[in-house]
């Protein structure tokens, strides 16, 4: 080759701002995709959060304050915190069906048989049933969302 | 000369109409590009340079670039071939996808700026020309190429392979190892070890070839941390492919039978080789004539 | 000792559909199972009844586990392909792993005190 070995090329990656995030033009996919990322990244934080949050008063259960629990829960009985609920809610229902579509994705199921591409040469694949899949799961995430909404908010208030 | 072939001489010329001529004679408009230049010799990163562009109704970004390096700013490095859309050496981000620069129309993009940067995830050398190599080391990592114990033995005659077998990975021989893929890729954006869209579709190609017998190494390859399972399917890779060989259907195929048929493709028995040697001359005669070392150049005087 | 990743994968995969499962069943357990809904739900003697429970507890157990194993590996994933360098990639498996230990056990700790301990 007729570069010089010390020559050092910038690297050009995009990096999580430039890659991971960068869905403006990209197809349905790619967004699911970063959508799939921040919904499991924000559950998993919460999964955390939830459990220092239920097992920070056993110590103090154990010394015998048995009221603590319901102290704890009365704290938390404001809008505020059944709306922080209610999203990770929908992010978490959002996360396991798009984590199912991935998972018959990587099974083979609805991405479609190969074909010879002709002229346009769209891919087969992007539009397969798992196209449809995508689309159904969202519309599920919403109505179970609603539903969510409904037992935290309307049944709690006004039941 | 007879009186027939006389009559035939006096024809009148064809008469070929076109019914619309805007943009095919004249310019239609012009257009600003904005292309990213960078020289490592002089700058510590890219930046953008305007430069008006002239465009008739069928002008390519590629013209474009052409137009800008023969008229304007000669300096402006661009890597280009064919022209047509089959090598693959024009790829480059345009208006924020990755695309040919050759099979790209400047007016379909509907804008009166084209900004065009170069491959991402590919180290840069100069504008818009990134270094391929990464890439193509990559695609030989997973031995792209039919692995079978008994190849030299067979080489007379060609292994069957039925129509329907051949149609199971006849797509993605279409790669034209452009680049786009592993530039759209949002997991190369920050993992350099990830083998990439095209080495992961090509590993599926020769797993799934029937005249193939090297499935266990290429398995242990892709099998790896940085390889099929860092796919997510976000599908960029089958958006941007030029020639629709969509290496996300491969890759997930690929992950299917890691998942379920790796014992089976591991222990699958090549295709058989047909009976009848290849017609035309042997093997053996073509052997004969290649020497056993090549002639050394001639001493300096 | 070397785990493939297709291993890891396919256990990523089955806990996800357990978690789906349970998951359901926790939420399900919060609000419409319970007469009053939400508010109810949380009543310290509906809860204490759900840890005390033998099949529920075993249900929280397991939805602990499986999540245990499917966030901290997620975590590796994006942490592994957000950098590369032996010394990173050996750190993050190290890291994440006794991170999904750590979890898990703090969790278990919980539930086994409410199960023994639990006063109605």
């Amino acid at each position: 080759m007729a570069m010089s070995t010390g020559t050092k090329f910038p690297r050009n990656m995009r990096g999580v701002l430039g890659g991971w995030i960068r869905v403006s033009h990209a197809n349905f996919e790619r967004w699911l995709y970063l959508a799939h990322r921040v919904t499991g990244l924000v559950v998993g934080l919460y999964l955390i959060a939830h459990l220092v949050e239920t097992s920070d008063i056993v110590p103090a259960y154990l010394s015998g304050d048995k009221e603590i629990w319901t102290n704890l829960m009365g704290s938390l009985s404001n809008s505020a915190a059944h709306a922080g609920l209610l999203i990770i809610a929908a992010f978490a229902v959002y996360h396991g069906l798009n984590g199912v579509r991935l998972f018959l994705a990587a099974s083979g199921v609805g991405v479609g048989r190969p074909i010879r591409p002709e002229w346009p040469y769209a891919p087969v694949s992007l539009r397969s049933f798992q196209r449809n899949l995508g689309w159904l799961f969202i519309a599920v995430t919403l109505i179970l969302t609603a539903y969510a909404f409904y037992e935290l908010f309307i049944v709690t208030h006004f039941v | 000369m007879s009186a027939s072939e006389q009559k035939q001489q006096e024809q009148k010329p064809l008469e070929f109409k076109i019914p619309n001529l805007e943009g095919v004679e004249k310019p239609m408009k012009n257009v600003t590009f904005r292309v990213s230049r960078f020289d490592p010799d002089k700058d510590a990163r890219p930046y953008y340079k305007d430069y008006e562009v002239p465009v008739y109704r069928f002008t390519t970004i590629l013209d474009g670039l052409l137009y800008i390096k023969y008229n304007l700013d000669p300096t402006l490095a661009v890597r280009y071939s064919c022209r047509m859309g089959v090598c693959g050496s024009c790829a480059m981000v345009v208006n924020g996808r990755e695309r040919l620069a050759c099979k790209t129309n400047v007016l379909s993009l509907n804008s009166s700026i084209i900004t065009v940067r170069p491959l991402n995830n590919l180290p840069l050398i100069r504008d818009i020309v990134t270094d391929l190599r990464p890439f193509l080391e990559k695609h030989r990592k997973v031995m792209p190429y039919t692995i079978r114990d008994d190849l030299e033995a067979h080489e007379d005659r060609e292994f069957l392979q039925s129509p329907a077998e051949l149609n199971d990975y006849m797509m993605l021989t279409d790669c034209i190892k452009c680049g786009l893929c592993y530039s759209a890729c949002p997991t190369t954006a920050t993992d350099e070890l990830f083998l990439g869209p095209q080495a992961l579709a090509q590993a599926y190609r020769y797993i799934v070839d029937s005249r193939d017998g090297g499935a266990k190494l290429r398995f242990d390859i892709v099998d790896s941390p940085h390889g099929v399972w860092r796919c997510h399917f976000a599908g960029a890779c089958s958006a941007a492919c030029p020639k629709g060989v969509d290496p996300a259907f491969a890759i997930q195929q690929l992950k299917k039978l890691l998942l379920y048929r790796r014992k089976a493709m591991e222990n699958r028995k090549p295709a058989p080789e047909s009976e009848k040697p290849r017609e035309g001359i042997s093997v053996e005669e073509v052997v004969k004539e290649i020497p056993k070392e090549w002639p050394s150049p001639p001493a300096p005087k | 000792m070397m785990v493939r990743e297709s291993t890891i994968m396919w256990i990523q995969y089955i806990t996800g559909l357990g978690i789906l499962v349970l998951g359901a069943l926790h939420f399900a357990s919060l609000t419409f199972l319970v007469q009053g809904g939400y508010l109810e739900a949380l009543r310290y003697k509906i809860v204490i009844s759900r840890y005390t429970d033998p099949l529920w507890a075993a249900a929280l157990e397991a939805f602990l586990a499986l999540l245990s194993y499917h966030v901290f590996n997620g975590f590796r994933i994006m942490l592994l392909e957000y950098n590369q360098g032996s010394g990173w990639s050996k750190a993050v498996n190290v890291t994440m792993f006794l991170a999904a230990l750590v979890v898990f056990l703090y969790g278990t700790r919980t539930i086994i005190t409410f199960y023994l301990g639990g006063v109605a």
